[in-house]
């Protein structure tokens, strides 16, 4: 028997900020078959919990990683291996993989930081960057509503193998100034058009989600000749409600368990909610002005669960090549939003997701966005 | 988000509210920073360097030298509170706060009620408790209970760089007296702390971790010993839930008694002397209302009842350890 067949499984690396992760539990065995794709354990973050799925199909042979401990990225968590290999054979990889392996470089030691500011309109606007010094056309990756760049944890990294990948902060959001102006769309507009031109990035592939993505269609019909193609995530704007139950919660949570509640609604499986990601949605809606932000774009953009923009004809309009994605299971914004879109408009629906498919169904979404945009160059 | 040391996550509370609002001043020994060469102002920044900065930007008559006459300083700060400005006084060792406790605890604490609600005093005291410097007997205790039983003020005891600038905003945005609490073993911790302004509310605790078998109640330093506990004993399959009090009055009963109530057993972890504690408090709080979730005796991890010893030997067996939590959580689940 060679080596060749017998597989690590380590420690992925979810997102330009992860550094370690827990194994929260093994979804197979010791000694079970598992097969390509198959849900393998579950992987805690700082940012969410999720499911890792394996790329190998054989025999699970150990479970190496203890449960619930900080384990770097790239890490030995388990070995797959073909049937029929001897144990000694699993356990001499075991100890090479230990004797090779190299702990990644903490914080601060590998390179410049994934995150960065830029001043546009007197407004300090955050950003993580990755692959920056690639020569194809970037990607802009736009959060939504109460979001923040770390929406794109599952993303961002993924779609850079060949591009450089920008994630922002809104203004009013995350790290970047509270200071909404009006709180209208246009304005939020500005503000990323803005960002472009002080990176003086011409070409751009727009990928938005939700309001993010209201945002990308008004910015591809500024941009004109220079947005390459658009991606929509369950965009703001081509139906008339949103969930006004949800912006009321939104808008209104402080305490744990309402703030857990509401970010629940965002995704189809709720265990996705971990206690980090209800502790930072908590950290930025205390910050000040930040509620403010929230409010007045709130009831500049969808007022009452009204949405005020009807963006269906510009998205029509609009000459680069366009791919819209929702969650069947989005509670947000109904997926059937899409109906009646021109044939031109390449519409995608993910099963299994709700109003962050981009996080629950990264591996189909990075997919779909990444054929998306490979078309196009 | 910026890493910030606990000391000057403090520090960036102070300096922000004394900008943003001119009747906050501070006062107390030494908080001007001491003196160095001549000519050199604000040369160490307080005995450990938590007001370091604040009397070079805002000057002898907001950041007031006081003499070593607790008594006397803190109930002017009392007055001064009343009379409209914020004062923030340090006392620069809790063990001090038994010569003024009547402006605390008979003057700031009762004004509110008994001018029937027409008075307020915004006073927050800073000030430093805990062992593990070597400081004896009257240096080094941890004394909030004695605030939290009086009606009328308010105790916060901050476990972490985030929530120390969160906390002691509110506290100095607050009407009412607060006395905050920083371990003086904390300062140098590091975490990460916002640039911005943000205050995070009273009687709101933090749950770091949310398990299925023990509730693991904790307040200040503390709270670490709780959460490295609880991740020991994960590897044996033990799940504990962390909660973090934050404040002790208000205390956050809600998320005690629910916490407890999902998991059926209670430690409760405080660097206090047992008796008359809060942790004493917090547990006839659980025997009292959640009583028939209980599967097991409550535990309570805490210090003896005998003084802060002057032996590094004697003083490093005071202080709780990791290991006596692992313990307390095993007991219960026995």
């Amino acid at each position: 028997m060679s080596a060749q067949n017998i597989y690590p499984i380590v420690m992925p690396k979810w997102g330009l900020s992860m550094t370690e992760g827990k194994v929260v539990k093994w979804a197979v065995a010791e000694g079970e078959k598992v097969e390509k794709n198959q849900e393998l354990l579950e992987i805690e973050t700082t940012k969410i919990t999720n499911v890792y799925e394996s790329t190998k199909s054989g025999v699970l042979r150990r479970q190496f990683a203890p449960l619930n401990e900080d384990i770097p990225i790239g890490s030995l968590l388990g070995v797959i291996s073909d049937a029929g290999i001897d144990d000694s054979a699993i356990d001499a990889f075991i100890e090479d993989f230990l004797a090779n392996y190299v702990p990644p470089a903490i914080d601060g030691e590998g390179g410049p930081s994934p995150i960065a500011v830029v001043e546009v309109d007197g407004r300090k606007i955050s950003y993580m960057r990755a692959n920056e010094d690639a020569d194809a056309v970037p990607v802009l990756l736009i959060h939504g509503f109460g979001g923040d760049a770390n929406n794109w944890v599952l993303n961002q990294e993924q779609l850079a193998r060949a591009r450089a990948v920008y994630a922002l902060d809104l203004i009013g959001h995350g790290a970047s100034s509270k200071d909404v102006g009006d709180g209208t769309i246009n304005t939020i507009v500005d503000s990323v058009a803005g960002f472009l031109d002080a990176l003086e990035i011409d070409q751009v592939h727009l990928v938005g989600h939700s309001l993010g993505a209201a945002c990308a269609i008004l910015l591809a019909e500024r941009l004109a000749q220079r947005a390459a193609s658009l991606t929509g995530i369950a965009p703001v704007g081509l139906s008339e409600e949103v969930n006004a139950d949800f912006l009321a919660q939104y808008l209104t949570a402080e305490r744990r368990r309402p703030v857990k509640a509401v970010l629940q609604m965002l995704v189809n499986n709720p265990d996705l909610v971990n206690s980090e990601m209800v502790e930072d949605f908590q950290k930025y809606k205390r910050l000040e002005g930040s509620t403010e932000a929230m409010s007045r774009i709130a009831s500049s953009v969808m007022p009452d669960g009204k949405q005020q923009h009807d963006l269906r004809p510009v998205l029509f309009g609009l000459l680069c090549p366009r791919l819209i994605i929702w969650g069947a299971q989005d509670r947000i914004i109904d997926p059937s939003a899409t109906d009646g879109m021109p044939e031109t408009i390449h519409v995608e629906i993910v099963e299994g997701a709700g109003h962050l498919p981009q996080l629950e169904a990264a591996d189909v979404v990075n997919a779909l966005i990444e054929r998306h945009i490979e078309q196009i160059g | 988000m910026p890493k910030k040391s606990y000391r000057n996550a403090i520090n960036e509370a102070m300096a922000g509210e004394m900008r943003r609002d001119s009747s906050v001043i501070l006062m107390g020994e030494d908080v001007s920073g001491g003196t160095g060469a001549p000519g050199e102002d604000d040369a160490w920044g307080g005995v450990l360097g938590v007001t370091k900065g604040l009397y070079s930007e805002f000057g002898a008559s907001r950041v007031l030298d006081t003499p070593i006459s607790e008594g006397g300083f803190v109930g002017a700060a009392a007055g001064a509170a009343i009379t409209g400005l914020r004062p923030i006084v340090e006392v620069m060792f809790v063990d001090f706060l038994g010569v003024c406790l009547d402006g605390i605890y008979n003057q700031a604490g009762k004004f509110r009620y008994m001018f029937g609600g027409k008075a307020e005093t915004p006073l927050v005291v800073r000030t430093m408790y805990g062992a593990g410097l070597r400081a004896a007997s009257q240096h080094s205790q941890t004394l909030y209970s004695i605030f939290a039983h009086v009606p009328g003020v308010k105790v916060v005891v901050p476990s972490n760089p985030y929530d120390a600038k969160g906390l002691l905003i509110q506290a100095i945005r607050d009407n009412d007296p607060v006395v905050f609490f920083e371990h003086k073993m904390m300062y140098d911790d590091e975490g990460d702390v916002p640039d911005e302004s943000y205050t995070i509310p009273f009687g709101e605790a933090n749950v770091l971790r949310d398990g299925e078998d023990v509730t693991i109640v904790a307040i200040g330093k503390m709270v670490h010993l709780a959460n490295k506990a609880a991740e020991n004993l994960a590897k044996d399959g033990i799940s504990c839930t962390v909660i973090d009090l934050r404040t002790l009055s208000p205390l956050d009963e809600e998320t005690i008694l629910e916490e407890v109530e999902t998991t059926g057993r209670l430690v409760v972890v405080d660097e206090s002397h047992p008796r008359c504690s809060v942790a004493a408090d917090v547990s006839s709080i659980v025997a009292e209302k959640a009583f028939k979730s209980l599967k097991a005796g409550i535990g309570k991890v805490t210090a003896p009842h005998c003084p802060v010893p002057f032996s590094p030997e004697l003083e490093d067996l005071y202080i709780p350890k990791i290991a006596d939590v692992e313990a307390a959580v095993r007991r219960t689940m026995a």
